[in-house]
């Protein structure tokens, strides 16, 4: 490992020599934010979130204050500082807590871009359902939240490394976490283990080089087609519960909580035929139990997604897309309900099947201060389905306001159906400045 | 005599051929000028985007936007707060619909914006993707219908008819081309059921040795709504690095 990481720096200090020797087009391309009139900046919003549960109006599920706080500064000509943190209050948790999503330090050169620090990567050309967006994990105690919230941000260096029409993105993360999944008690739990009630603190690899995660993506625009290689080999970012039995009762008991090494091959693509917006991404996730002979862990499995959206005259907007996981190393149905219940898992973070996404998009009033949306995923396997109707109405330049309703059906093996009783209202104000 | 009879003859046939070659160009040699107009290598503009409605109520966007020739085109917005950081890029072909990526903070990506997009409104304006965009020649056939003034400049009136199979938001555009320097002073735009949608006007100035826009008008007679852009600390020819056109710049620059 010590061999390759010396290797890679030596290419990028290498590359970044040859990339002093003319530094005409990193002034030029660097006088962009010289042209800024400050050198720094604060911006930010304020959004206020209340949602109330329909079946018992008189039941809170959340009220949130959520401050977004944005620094941004120009050090010189080459590097720039950002840094994006929330300070969020919470009911009926009735507690404050700072979520530092982003801080890092950019470095520019000619060949490489050079990031390090507390960021957040998003991969993937689909909309919303991501199987190669896997950098950072998500905190999905709100899973109707929107994604870059739902992002953990996390400490690690990146760069990008431009040659002819490529982009090669190499990203070194040292710090792993696991996706912050709902308590079991909760009304939003994602699934249920017999005889236990609360989850015990998951355990985490070593803080071992060998241990880190990496990743590299290879991106190129070619004839309007925009595609991207990825690659990932890190952690597991869904824990697997190890049960072991219990010798006095002889009933299975939760041990600890682990995670599994796992690697990624991916890639995507994003094209317009005819007029119409067409993209495609997909993984394979080759994990530690390739042979699929390791009931505990999780077969190698596939996840991909299609879609296409197309803007019609007067601002409507449709987008479709179908996802699928197969499963690989499957020899009989028992064996395949073992894996579905692995919950251990990378890619798109929900755990569903085959699934259709659809969303409807009309922009109206005389400066589009107006906005209705109709979101849905369709489990088309278990038949369950989550839809939000959102409209959206901009009384002013950068206040927002947002009214929509969740709403939650399916058949019982539906991941959706677990929340059939969550339907909720809610209302979200937003004001940047 | 016949020495005077001969000089008639020439200056004769020198007037027809004068006017001809001077006067008489085709609404098509027009329009092939207009397209081959030279425009600076570069530009770099800071652009104010008024949004006005019927009560006369303003909306302002603020974008800084660097051109590359008319190639490729980068926006970013500086204002409103709730959509700084937002970033459009267009890469025009002559031959194949325009590439267009638009880069939104919260989305935390670039994404490709579909050809049918086009149709849709810019960010909220009067204006559509297609509006904004360069029209590519042999989409349209174009007729000269007179000659006249527009803001007291001498101009060709051409109508363009888009061919068949060209997708467009109008059945026809009118084009008022100043004969100075072979660009649309005035355009009419006219919807598929050819009554007039929109009158776009542009007010010029002189930059360098290039005449370009300084404020452009679109009035959007059907939705009484009109958007105003008003360019300002243009520069030209600054030596741009084509590099910069590129989809991962559209997220660094703040």
């Amino acid at each position: 490992m010590r061999k390759y990481l010396l290797i890679i720096v030596v290419i990028f200090l290498a590359l970044d020599a040859f990339g002093q020797e003319n530094t005409d087009s990193i002034v030029v391309q660097n006088s962009l934010t010289n042209e800024i009139p400050k050198s720094w900046e604060l911006r930010g919003s304020l959004r206020g979130l209340a949602k109330v549960f329909s079946e018992s109006p008189s039941e809170v599920d959340l009220l949130e204050s959520r401050l977004k706080l944005e620094l941004i500064s120009t050090l010189g000509k080459k590097s720039a500082f950002r840094t994006l943190g929330y300070a969020v209050y919470q009911y009926p948790q009735n507690k404050i807590y700072f979520d530092l999503k982003e801080a890092y330090i950019d470095y520019y050169t000619k060949y490489v871009d050079f990031r390090i620090g507390q960021q957040t990567n998003a991969w993937g050309k689909a909309d919303e359902l991501n199987p190669t967006d896997i950098i950072n994990p998500q905190n999905l105690n709100n899973i109707t939240e929107e994604k870059s919230i739902r992002r953990i941000g996390l400490f690690q260096t990146k760069a990008d490394i431009k040659f002819y029409d490529f982009v090669l993105t190499g990203i070194w993360k040292p710090v792993f976490e696991y996706m912050k999944i709902p308590a079991l008690d909760s009304r939003w739990a994602f699934f249920t283990l017999p005889n236990v009630k609360e989850l015990p603190a998951p355990v985490y690899p070593d803080s071992k080089l060998k241990n880190t995660e990496w990743a590299f993506k290879l991106s190129r625009t070619i004839s309007s087609v925009d595609f991207s290689l990825s690659y990932f080999d890190g952690w597991d970012n869904i824990f697997t519960p190890v049960l072991t039995m219990d010798t006095v009762t002889h009933r299975p008991s939760l041990d600890k909580l682990v995670t599994h090494r796992t690697k990624m091959f991916g890639a995507d693509f994003a094209t317009s035929i005819a007029s119409v917006g067409f993209w495609g991404e997909g993984a394979y996730f080759l994990t530690e139990d390739n042979k699929g002979s390791d009931p505990l862990i999780k077969n190698p499995y596939i996840q991909f997604i299609i879609g296409a959206d197309y803007q019609f005259r007067n601002n409507y907007k449709v987008n479709i897309q179908y996802f699928q996981e197969v499963q690989t190393k499957i020899n009989d149905d028992s064996e395949e309900t073992i894996e579905e219940n692995l919950s251990s898992k990378l890619g798109i973070g929900l755990p569903l099947k085959q699934a259709l996404t659809c969303r409807f998009e009309k922009k109206f009033g005389s400066s589009e201060e107006y906005k209705f949306e109709l979101m849905g995923i369709y489990d088309l396997k278990y038949n369950g389905i989550l839809i939000t109707p959102k409209f959206f109405w901009s009384p002013e330049d950068g206040f927002n306001i947002e009214i929509g309703y969740n709403l939650f059906d399916g058949d019982d093996k539906s991941f959706w159906s677990r929340f059939q009783h969550n339907d909720e209202i809610y209302l979200k104000c937003t004001y940047s400045f | 005599m016949k020495t005077i009879k001969e000089l008639i003859l020439f200056t004769v046939f020198a007037m027809i051929f004068c006017n001809n070659y001077v006067f008489g160009q085709t609404a098509d040699e027009i329009m092939a000028k207009v397209d081959t107009r030279v425009v600076p290598k570069d530009t770099r503009t800071f652009m104010k985007m008024n949004l006005i409605d019927s009560k006369n109520t303003v909306r302002q966007k603020d974008l800084k936007t660097y051109k590359l020739s008319d190639e490729k085109t980068m926006m970013w917005f500086l204002s409103p707060a709730d959509v700084k950081g937002s970033c459009f890029f267009k890469i025009s072909h002559d031959d194949k619909d325009d590439d267009m990526w638009i880069y939104l903070p919260a989305l935390g990506k670039v994404r490709r914006i579909a050809s049918s997009a086009t149709n849709g409104s810019f960010m909220g304006s009067d204006f559509t993707y297609e509006d904004m965009g360069d029209r590519k020649l042999k989409d349209y056939t174009y007729k000269l219908l007179k000659e006249e003034a527009s803001s007291g400049k001498e101009c060709w009136v051409i109508e363009c008819m888009p061919n068949t199979g060209v997708s467009t938001d109008y059945s026809k555009i009118i084009s008022w081309i100043w004969k100075d320097d072979y660009f649309a002073l005035k355009e009419e735009f006219y919807d598929k059921k050819g009554k007039l949608k929109k009158i776009k006007t542009s007010e010029l100035t002189k930059v360098k040795t290039y005449w370009i826009p300084q404020k452009i008008l679109m009035d959007d007679l059907s939705a009484k709504h009109k958007t105003e852009m008003v360019f300002d600390k243009t520069e030209v020819d600054t030596g741009l690095d084509p590099k910069i056109f590129d989809q991962n710049n559209m997220t660094k620059i703040y």
